[in-house]
């Protein structure tokens, strides 16, 4: 069915993306996945990062509450929690969206996501709305905080919780519209 | 290397070797699993670009939560990708994953198979660099599964083009590209049993209980009665268990049906406790390359 010479071609194939698939998600340090270095930008490009860290090493735990705090040139500030798109029930809910979202924001530098989000808040989330005023004079800064309540430890499942954790994700100032 | 070829019973050859490549990868096979894993891709590429439609507005629009000024100025806006050619406005969005859409129906049905794959490649990665900040295991395995399946001979039984084109569906097909698959979801499971057992909640067992505690993910508590630390351990373990055995054991022929009966299992439930859109729905799509050519042909053919 197939002739030799395309045999060698789609082995030669074959040996390369199982190379890949296996050496692309090892540690930093490992001498394979450093092999791949030349070839690493090129395939990003082309749609090919990833990782398989599923919950891994170390899953995230408890009720996490992001919110933004928007403070207002005039003074006013708004608190905003972090918004579900509403787009119904069903497999798709967005909490996988807005989870990996808030993961980005937590771990990550992503200065453009900060910025992009901010405005996405102040132009789509604020209180108000678009008819938020006459003399609102638009956001001078955007400040993320995260909250989490751990569970109780797995030993005693029947112990208070531990107090949530509050921590600052980032503060924005916004250069005026 | 003479002696690597010589004395027979002395170990594997060289010939040996290449003897079972050639027949692992390129030994023909009915081509029934093939199509059964575009139809089940197919299935969830459908799914994916129906989810996608409707979140598009907060994750894809230049007015969404990664405006087009962030996009156009990110490395991923200099990636190949429709949406560096197309205004940067709602309509655009819609048309890029309603080309998504059909290009995924078409796919399923196998109606111009090749081509439908390769539009939906090019739509379904234009989509993933429009907003990389959103994406997730899920849809980094699609589109791997995708790709690969451009290589599948997967339109020859059940496909429209199969019946338009009048194939035989007894003809025989090389499954190279099917055991790309096979190895794919093979290492997805070795490489995160291999991260999760470097994760302290993974060893200690804990780690199911702290996924079923994030509030955010949780679509079903586990039953009250069953909340208890040695079943919270079992599962956590189990978990483990599974993800490094099946990858191992799936090539032995009798474990085959028994290993994918529990990955069925497996899969469900995570599917019934989390909400994870659309992962298990792919790794089912990817556990259809396992299926036992000789009774799919015998039982659907």
């Amino acid at each position: 069915m197939i002739g030799t010479t395309a045999k060698v071609l789609i082995s030669v194939f074959i040996v390369a993306v199982v190379y890949y698939q296996w050496a692309w998600d090892l540690p930093e340090d490992s001498v394979l996945r450093r092999s791949l270095r030349p070839v690493r930008r090129h395939l990003v490009r082309l749609g090919f990062g990833h990782t398989w860290q599923l919950f891994a090493p170390r899953p995230p735990a408890g009720r996490g509450e992001m919110q933004f705090e928007i403070v207002g040139r005039d003074g006013r500030q708004y608190v905003v929690p972090f918004p579900l798109p509403s787009y119904g029930p069903g497999w798709g809910h967005p909490g996988t969206r807005v989870m990996k979202v808030r993961q980005r924001l937590v771990l990550g530098n992503v200065p453009r996501l900060r910025r992009s989000l901010s405005r996405w808040l102040v132009d789509e989330h604020l209180p108000q709305g678009p008819a938020r005023g006459r003399d609102w004079s638009g956001p001078a800064r955007v400040r993320c905080v995260m909250t989490r309540q751990l569970p109780p430890p797995l030993d005693d499942l029947t112990a208070t919780p531990p107090p949530p954790g509050r921590r600052e994700v980032f503060t924005l100032e916004l250069p005026p519209p | 290397m003479a002696s690597l070829t010589a004395a027979p019973g002395a170990g594997l050859t060289p010939g040996d070797l290449i003897d079972a490549w050639d027949i692992f990868f390129f030994s023909p096979q009915s081509g029934a699993v093939s199509a059964l894993v575009r139809i089940a891709l197919g299935l969830v590429l459908t799914a994916d670009a129906v989810l996608t439609w409707r979140e598009a507005p907060f994750t894809l629009s230049p007015r969404g939560l990664y405006s087009d000024a962030a996009y156009r100025s990110a490395r991923t806006g200099r990636r190949l990708s429709l949406f560096r050619v197309l205004p940067p406005t709602e309509s655009a969005a819609r048309t890029v994953v309603g080309l998504y859409l059909g290009a995924s129906i078409a796919f399923m049905i196998g109606l111009a198979t090749p081509v439908s794959a390769v539009v939906a490649v090019v739509a379904l990665a234009s989509i993933h660099f429009r907003n990389p900040l959103v994406l997730n295991s899920a849809d980094v395995l699609l589109f791997h599964l995708l790709v690969y399946a451009l290589f599948l001979p997967s339109a020859q039984v059940w496909a429209v083009d199969a019946w338009i084109l009048d194939r035989d569906p007894q003809t025989l097909v090389t499954p190279w590209a099917l055991r790309l698959i096979q190895i794919q979801i093979a290492v997805v499971y070795l490489r995160t049993a291999f991260w999760k057992l470097r994760g302290r909640p993974w060893r200690d067992g804990s780690a199911v209980y702290r996924v079923l505690s994030l509030t955010t993910l949780r679509r079903h508590a586990l039953p009250k009665a069953l909340r208890r630390p040695p079943v919270y351990r079992a599962l956590t373990w189990g978990t483990l268990v599974y993800e490094i055995g099946f990858p191992l054991c799936i090539w032995v022929a009798p474990l085959r049906w028994p290993l994918l009966a529990v990955a069925v299992v497996f899969h469900l439930s995570m599917a019934w406790f989390l909400r994870i859109r659309l992962f298990q729905w792919v790794m089912l799509a990817g556990l259809v390359a396992y299926l036992p050519p000789a009774d799919i042909t015998r039982w659907l053919l």
